[in-house]
C-alpha cells in the first residue's frame, strides 16, 4: 500500500513539471507583452524596457524557466505583475472561501443528486423516475449564472432571505451551494441510477432477496455501497474540480475565489499568477485522484493494491 | 488613469479612466434638486442649501481590486480612485469643474516665460503618522516616478522637468529643476513652457509621500532596486486613511486631523468609513444599490456607471429614474483608419468609412448612452471646435460613400480586417460596423482577442481598422489631439501612424506655447485637418450615469480625476450606531 502510494506520488511529481513547463510555454506563445500592460500605453519605451529588466523578461526563455523552477523549489510562487503582492499570498487569502465553497457545491450536488439517483433506480420506468429524471435534465440543461441570478432576485432581492453575494458565514454559502447543487446533481443522480441498475441484475442481490432481506436492507446494504465505486471516482474528481474554483458561481456571487483570481489573471496577463493557480489545479487533481483510489480499498475491500 | 478604456468594466483587465462632465452645456441631470443643484457648489466651497451632518459610513461596489496603493503606480480608474482619497496632491480640480485650485500648495505663482512654478505649501499638514508634509515630501515623489529604475506610468509627464530626462535615462543623480529653498516652498523649473503642467500636478503621480515609510516598508516586490510600497501599504495626508485592504473589501476610515474645512468651518472628511465590497457581478451591484445596501451605483468613473444590464431599468422605473445623474464624459470611442496599412491608405476609402457608418444606430446599440462625436476631442475639453470646416464634416450618407468608392477604384467593393477587443458590448459594435460598412460594399473581416493581445496588434500599427477609446489624463487638447495624432506619437499612441508636417507642426507649437487663444487656434486647425484627412471615424463621446440614493449629499460626477468622497454627507436618520 505504502509502495502504491510512493509510486503514485513520484509519479505526480512529473506530472506536475510537465504541466508546468506546458503552461510556461502556452503563455509565452501569447502575442501579448506583459511589461507594456504594466507600464499603460502612454508610457515611454524606456519605462516598458525598465519593467521588462525588472520581471527578467529579457532573459532567454529556458533561463526563465529554470529561474521559475529554481524559486519554485524554494516554495517561491513569484510575485503578481498587477497587484505587486507574492503569488502564494494571494492564493492563501482565498484558500479558504474556496474550500468553503467547493465543500458547499459539492454537497449539495451530494445531497440533491444521490438520494435522486436512489429513488429512480428503485422505481426505474415508472412514472416517478420520469418526472425526475427530466427534471434533472432540466437541472443540467440551466445557464448557472442565470439560475444564480434569479435565485439572488427571488430568495435575496424580493424575499430578503439571503445576502445579495458575498462572503461570510453560512448564510452567504446557501445560495451559491444551491445554484451549483440543482445544475450538477443530474450528474449523480444518472450515474448513480445507471450503475444501480446494473449492480440490481447481479446474482447477490437476488440471493439477498431470497435469503429475505427488507427492501431497503437490499437497497442500501447490497445495491448502493457495490454501485457507489463510480459515483465515488466522479465525486474526487468533481471535489477536486471544485476547489480549483467555480469561476461562474463565484462571478455570479461574487466570490473571491481561486476562479476569478485565475480569471482575472489571464485577462491581465498575470504569468505568475496564472502559474501559480495552474499548478494548484494540477495538484489538486493529482491529489484527489490518489485519495479516491485510496478510498476504493475502505468502500470495496476486495480491491487491493500492492 | 490611462488612455484606453476597455468596455464593459466587468472584464477586470484594463486599465479605465475617470469620466469627465461636459463643461456646462450638454451635462444633463435628471437628479431631484437636492443633488442636481448641489452638485458643483458643494465640491470646494460647500455652499449647499443644509449644512453638512459629520458622520456615518457609507458601502460601494467595485468592479475589481486596485491593482497598487502606490501613487506612483496608480495609473488605472481603481486605483486612482482610492489613491487620491489617501494622498494630498498641490492643486486639484474644483468640484465637478476643470478649473485647477490650489491643494496642498496654499498658493503658487507662475513666472511669466512659463518656466519657473513657485508653490507655497500649507504648513499644518501630516502624514498619519504625525510626520510632517513638506515641499521635500513632493520632492521625493517626483525622484521615485522620475526614477530610471522604477518603471512608474508617470514617468513622461514630468520629463518636461529640468534635468529629468537626463536623470530619468540614469545619466545623472540630481533633478536640477527641483528645489525647496525653504521646507514649506517649492520651486520647479521646466525646460520648456508647458500650458498644462499644472494639470498633471494634480495627477496622483505628484503626491506628497512619507520618505521615512517608504524606507521602512521599502519591499515591493517586483521592484526590489527601488524601495516602493507594496500594494496593501499606505502612508499618506489624505481624508481617508487605509484601514484595510484585502481580496474581498478595502476599508477607509476618517483622517481626523485633515487640514481641510467646509464654508462652515466643519472639518473635512464627514463620513467616518467607506467600505468598497469587490463585487465583480454587476448585475448584483444595482440590486445592492436597490436594496439601499449602496450608497450609490456608478462608482469608479472609468466605467459605464449603471451597468448595462440593469440600465433598462433603471430609466423604466420613474423611483429609479429620479436618482439617477448622468454626464457626458471626456472620452472618445472610435474606429481608427490606419493612414500606412491596407486599403485605408487610400484617403477616399477612409472617407468613404466616414459616411457609411451609422453612429446613431450604434449608440443605440448602447442603450442611448452616448453622445454623437464629430472630431476627436469631447465637448468638455478646452479647444472643442464648435465651427468644424465643412470639409472635415460628415453625415450618415451610404450612397456618398459608394461614389467615393468608385472614385477610390473600388467600384466593386473591397475586404477590410477590423481589429478589436472580444468584449460583449464590443462585439454588437463589430458587427453592426460591419453590417453598415457591407451595404456600401466594403467587406469586413473581424479579428477579436483579448484586450492584451489586441492592443499588441493595435499599439503596433498593424491594424487596418480597429476600434478604440480614449480618456482623457486631464482635460487638455493635447493630451487627445498631440498624443494621438503627432507622427512622433506613431504607433503606440498614434495607431493609425497618422502623419502630417504640417499638423505635426502645429501640435507642437500648441504645446509649447503659453497663450490658450492661440493653442485653441491651433487645436482647431488640427482637428479640421485630421478630420478631412479621415484618420479617424469618431463614434461617441461615452455617456456616464449614476445613481444616488436620496440620503446622499455632495455627490457630483467630476469633470477629472478626483472624486467628491471627502464632500459626501448623508442624512443623520442613515447614520448607524
Amino acid at each position: 500500500m505504502y509502495a502504491y502510494i510512493l509510486r503514485r506520488l513520484f509519479s505526480a511529481v512529473i506530472v506536475l513539471f510537465g504541466i508546468s513547463v506546458v503552461t510556461f510555454l502556452l503563455i509565452y506563445a501569447i502575442p501579448a507583452d506583459p511589461a507594456r500592460m504594466i507600464a499603460g500605453p502612454k508610457a515611454p519605451e524606456s519605462v516598458v524596457l525598465t519593467i521588462r529588466h525588472q520581471l527578467g523578461l529579457d532573459q532567454p526563455l529556458p533561463l526563465q524557466y529554470i529561474h521559475y523552477v529554481w524559486r519554485l523549489l524554494h516554495g517561491d510562487l513569484g510575485t503578481s505583475y498587477t497587484y505587486n503582492l507574492p503569488v502564494a499570498t494571494m492564493i492563501v487569502q482565498r484558500l479558504w472561501p474556496t474550500a468553503e465553497l467547493a465543500l458547499g457545491c459539492w454537497l449539495a450536488e451530494l445531497i440533491i443528486g444521490i438520494p435522486l439517483g436512489i429513488y429512480t433506480a428503485r422505481h426505474a420506468r415508472r412514472l416517478g423516475d420520469y418526472i425526475v429524471s427530466a427534471l434533472a435534465l432540466i437541472g443540467i440543461s440551466l445557464p448557472l449564472f442565470w439560475l444564480g441570478l434569479l435565485l439572488l432576485y427571488w430568495l435575496a432581492y424580493q424575499v430578503p432571505i439571503f445576502p445579495l453575494g458575498g462572503f461570510g458565514g453560512l448564510r452567504y454559502l446557501i445560495l451559491p451551494s444551491l445554484t451549483y447543487g440543482i445544475t450538477g446533481a443530474a450528474y449523480y443522480t444518472r450515474l448513480l441510477k445507471s450503475s444501480m441498475l446494473e449492480v440490481m441484475q447481479q446474482d447477490y442481490v437476488r440471493t439477498a432477496r431470497a435469503k429475505g432481506a427488507g427492501e431497503s436492507r437490499v437497497t442500501f446494504r447490497h445495491v448502493v455501497r457495490n454501485a457507489l465505486i463510480p459515483v465515488v471516482t466522479f465525486a474526487g474528481i468533481d471535489f477536486s474540480y471544485l476547489l480549483t474554483g467555480v469561476v461562474l458561481v463565484e462571478a455570479t456571487f461574487n466570490w473571491n475565489g481561486f476562479g476569478s483570481l485565475a480569471y482575472t489573471a489571464i485577462q491581465n496577463l498575470d504569468v505568475p499568477v496564472i502559474m501559480g493557480t495552474v499548478l494548484l489545479v494540477a495538484v489538486a487533481v493529482v491529489l484527489f485522484n490518489l485519495i479516491v483510489d485510496i478510498l476504493y480499498s475502505v468502500i470495496d475491500p476486495r480491491i487491493r493494491y500492492s | 488613469m490611462s488612455v484606453f478604456w476597455k468596455k464593459g468594466a466587468a472584464v477586470a483587465a484594463s486599465v479605465g479612466t475617470l469620466a469627465l462632465v461636459l463643461a456646462g452645456c450638454g451635462a444633463s441631470s435628471s437628479g431631484n434638486s437636492s443633488q442636481g443643484s448641489n452638485g458643483s457648489g458643494q465640491g470646494q466651497g460647500g455652499a449647499s442649501q443644509q449644512k453638512p451632518v459629520e458622520g456615518g459610513s457609507v458601502t460601494l461596489d467595485m468592479i475589481q481590486n486596485i491593482r497598487d496603493l502606490d501613487p506612483a503606480f496608480a495609473y488605472d480608474t481603481q486605483s486612482n480612485e482610492v489613491v487620491t482619497q489617501l494622498y494630498d496632491q498641490l492643486v486639484t480640480w474644483k468640484g465637478d469643474t476643470t478649473k485647477l485650485v490650489p491643494m496642498a500648495a496654499e498658493k503658487y505663482d507662475i513666472s511669466k516665460d512659463g518656466l519657473t512654478y513657485t508653490f507655497h505649501l500649507r504648513k499644518n499638514m501630516k502624514f498619519w503618522n504625525g510626520d510632517p508634509v513638506t515641499a521635500q515630501s513632493f520632492i521625493d515623489e517626483f525622484y521615485r516616478v522620475l526614477s530610471p529604475k522604477m518603471g512608474s506610468n508617470g514617468q513622461g509627464f514630468y520629463e518636461i522637468i529640468q534635468g529629468a530626462d537626463q536623470y530619468a535615462a540614469g545619466k545623472t543623480d540630481k533633478i536640477s529643476g527641483l528645489s525647496a529653498p525653504n521646507p514649506y516652498t517649492l520651486v520647479i523649473k521646466l525646460s520648456k513652457p508647458e500650458a498644462f503642467f499644472l494639470q498633471t500636478l494634480a495627477m496622483p503621480f505628484a503626491s506628497a509621500v512619507d520618505k521615512k515609510f517608504i524606507e521602512s516598508v521599502g519591499n515591493h516586490q517586483v521592484y526590489k532596486k527601488n524601495p516602493t510600497f507594496d500594494s496593501t501599504q499606505a502612508m499618506g495626508s489624505g481624508p481617508f486613511e487605509l484601514q484595510t485592504i484585502n481580496s474581498n473589501q478595502i476599508v477607509l476610515k476618517k483622517n481626523p486631523n485633515y487640514w481641510r474645512t467646509d464654508s462652515y468651518g466643519q472639518k473635512l472628511p464627514y463620513l467616518s468609513k467607506i467600505t468598497f465590497n469587490i463585487n465583480n457581478n454587476d448585475q448584483v451591484d444595482a440590486l445592492h444599490f436597490q436594496q439601499g445596501q449602496t450608497a450609490w451605483i456608478g462608482w469608479n468613473f472609468g466605467g459605464d456607471g449603471i451597468p448595462s444590464s440593469a440600465y433598462p431599468q433603471f430609466m423604466s422605473n420613474p423611483n429609479l429614474k429620479k436618482l439617477t445623474v448622468s454626464a457626458v464624459q471626456n472620452s472618445v470611442q472610435y474606429v481608427g483608419l490606419n493612414t500606412k496599412l491596407g486599403p485605408t491608405k487610400n484617403k477616399l476609402v477612409r472617407q468613404a468609412i466616414e459616411y457609411a457608418i451609422d453612429k446613431q444606430a450604434i449608440i443605440k446599440l448602447n442603450n442611448g448612452r452616448g453622445k454623437v462625436a464629430n472630431q476627436p476631442l469631447p465637448p468638455g475639453v478646452v479647444g472643442y471646435d464648435n465651427n468644424l470646416s465643412p470639409k472635415a464634416q460628415y453625415t450618415y450618407d451610404p450612397n456618398k460613400a459608394k461614389q467615393l468608392l468608385k472614385q477610390a477604384g473600388y467600384p466593386h467593393g473591397l475586404t477590410i480586417d477590423m481589429y478589436s477587443e472580444n468584449s460583449p458590448d464590443q462585439v454588437k459594435f463589430d458587427q453592426a460596423v460591419q453590417g453598415q460598412l457591407a451595404k456600401v460594399g466594403i467587406k469586413v473581416k473581424l479579428h477579436t482577442s483579448s484586450w492584451g493581445t489586441f492592443l499588441n496588434v493595435a499599439e503596433a500599427g498593424k491594424a487596418p481598422m480597429f476600434w478604440l477609446a480614449w480618456i482623457q489624463d486631464f482635460p487638455d487638447a493635447s493630451d487627445f489631439l498631440n498624443t494621438l495624432f503627432n507622427s512622433n506619437q506613431a504607433p503606440v499612441n498614434n495607431s493609425t501612424n497618422y502623419s502630417n508636417p504640417q499638423v505635426d507642426k502645429w501640435l507642437n507649437q500648441a504645446q509649447y506655447s503659453n497663450d490658450q487663444n492661440e493653442r485653441n487656434q491651433l487645436y482647431a486647425k488640427v482637428t479640421d485637418q485630421v478630420m478631412e484627412d479621415a484618420a479617424w471615424v469618431p463614434i461617441y463621446y461615452d455617456v456616464f450615469t449614476a445613481a444616488v440614493q436620496p440620503w446622499v449629499h455632495g455627490f457630483y460626477i467630476p469633470k477629472a480625476t478626483t472624486d467628491p468622497l471627502e464632500w459626501i454627507w448623508i442624512d443623520k436618520s442613515h447614520q448607524k450606531g
